[in-house]
């Protein structure tokens, strides 16, 4: 076991032991989602949180995920690899401290490991709520440090690191209406590529040959954000966001999400939404290469894309009185159709994705 | 976009002048109206649109002023 995934362990462990000790608002949660699209490819998703407050204005946390991939897509028949199964565990911890005075410091960490990746991401934010916590300030740093390796190739390793810093506010504009603004610059540098992806040259109409993808070892990357959180009327509210994303690639996207809460009952409320996407590809990206160029990729998420998704989501939350020590206990369900059209992707026009998620929680 | 995001700014800070009073929050306290709504939820959904999307980010931003906590 390397430093990294010793010390990794080492902090759930020690904020396992942290939560249990706490005597105040423990909350465990579980989470299994399940993705699957007709290009070939499923994916099981279990995850575990557990959260507590040790002490007043402390909170202390640990997650697990796993994603259970089985794939065969257009991405890995297009790299002669034509089926592959791996799974990915994902651990992180989180603590922080809210003063008397609404000032939070904060940090976290993530590690994740799958066959041919390894990622340990240390994180710390602070945040600050000002005119009688009307408003809300916070600003995070994380740096992740990755080493990318291939299957069944030992001697193969490169090197990533992704900087990332976020600034955002919230501001609650009524009694019933909070508005949210952030900003996020992603800042990597280190290999990027896919080592199982492959371009392709055509010339003369057929195809030449096949060159292992290769894409700019840096990469400046910036998303804005605004949320707007209104109670409409009775129990109807509504939840509609905006993103505008960038990058030195070339890519510029475009998010527009809305969601609307109907609220049966104090306990209960049924979600729906609706979210729409898209994108221009990056620079180097061809729907065929007719000559070898510096940089070239076969990555259909690099390429121009829109993308529709439709769900709906239930979640029940029972809590009781005061002084009981059971105090909530939840059950919420999601499911969500996603369809991708691709202008200028060869092998796929088009990708239709079904996402289903089942969560419970329980705090005491 | 320049003017969405001025009349955002404008928005916010009229609303700092507003000054919602705690006994106010009643509406903003309910699960509906929460900035960060499910963590487990935030975490998978990212992941998917990740994978299947060029663009990524301004997933972290911190909601507040419910003075439900």
């Amino acid at each position: 076991m390397d430093r990294k995934a010793f010390f990794a362990r080492a902090c759930v462990v020690g904020l396992l032991f942290a939560t249990g000790l706490a005597h105040a608002q423990q909350r465990g949660a579980t989470k299994f989602g399940v993705y699957a699209d007709d290009d070939g490819t499923l994916v099981l998703s279990p995850a575990v949180t557990v959260s507590g407050t040790p002490v007043e204005g402390a909170t202390v946390g640990a997650s697990y995920l796993a994603d259970i991939v089985s794939a065969s897509s257009t991405d890995l028949v297009s790299a002669a690899t034509k089926h592959f199964e791996e799974r990915r565990d994902d651990v992180s911890g989180n603590l922080s401290y809210t003063t008397r005075s609404y000032l939070t410091l904060g940090g976290a960490f993530d590690w994740s490991r799958e066959t041919d990746y390894r990622s340990y991401t240390p994180s710390a934010f602070v945040a600050k709520e000002l005119f009688d916590r009307n408003l809300t300030l916070s600003a995070a740093y994380a740096v992740s440090l990755n080493t990318v390796g291939r299957s069944g190739d030992p001697g193969f390793s490169e090197a990533m690191t992704n900087h990332s810093v976020t600034l955002s506010g919230s501001q609650v504009l009524s009694p019933d209406t909070v508005l949210g603004l952030t900003w996020q610059g992603q800042f990597a540098r280190g290999f990027q590529a896919s080592v199982y992806r492959y371009a392709s040259v055509y010339q003369l109409g057929s195809l030449a040959f096949q060159t292992p993808e290769v894409v700019p070892d840096a990469r400046d990357r910036h998303a804005a954000a605004v949320n707007l959180h209104h109670h409409l009327t009775g129990p109807i509210y509504l939840h509609g966001d905006y993103r505008l994303y960038l990058d030195d690639w070339g890519l510029l996207g475009h998010t527009v999400s809305g969601q609307l809460f109907y609220e049966i009952s104090k306990d209960l409320f049924v979600r729906f939404g609706e979210r729409a996407h898209w994108q221009t590809g990056a620079d180097f990206y061809a729907r065929r290469y007719e000559t070898r160029l510096r940089y070239m990729t076969s990555d259909k998420e690099l390429s121009p894309l829109w993308s529709v998704t439709t769900g709906v989501k239930i979640d029940y939350l029972w809590r009781s009185g005061a002084g009981a020590l059971l105090s909530g206990l939840g059950i919420n369900a999601k499911v969500d159709f996603i369809h991708v059209s691709y202008a200028e992707f060869e092998p796929l026009d088009a990708l239709n994705a079904w996402v289903g998620e089942l969560g419970t929680s329980v705090t005491f | 976009m320049k003017r969405l995001i001025a009349l955002s700014v404008l928005a916010a800070l009229a609303g700092g002048c507003a000054n919602v009073k705690p006994w106010q929050r009643g509406t903003l306290a309910r699960r509906c109206m929460a900035l960060e709504g499910d963590p487990e939820e935030a975490v998978l959904e990212q992941h998917v649109f990740a994978y299947r999307e060029g663009a990524a980010g301004a997933h972290g931003g911190r909601g507040g002023g419910c003075g439900c906590n």
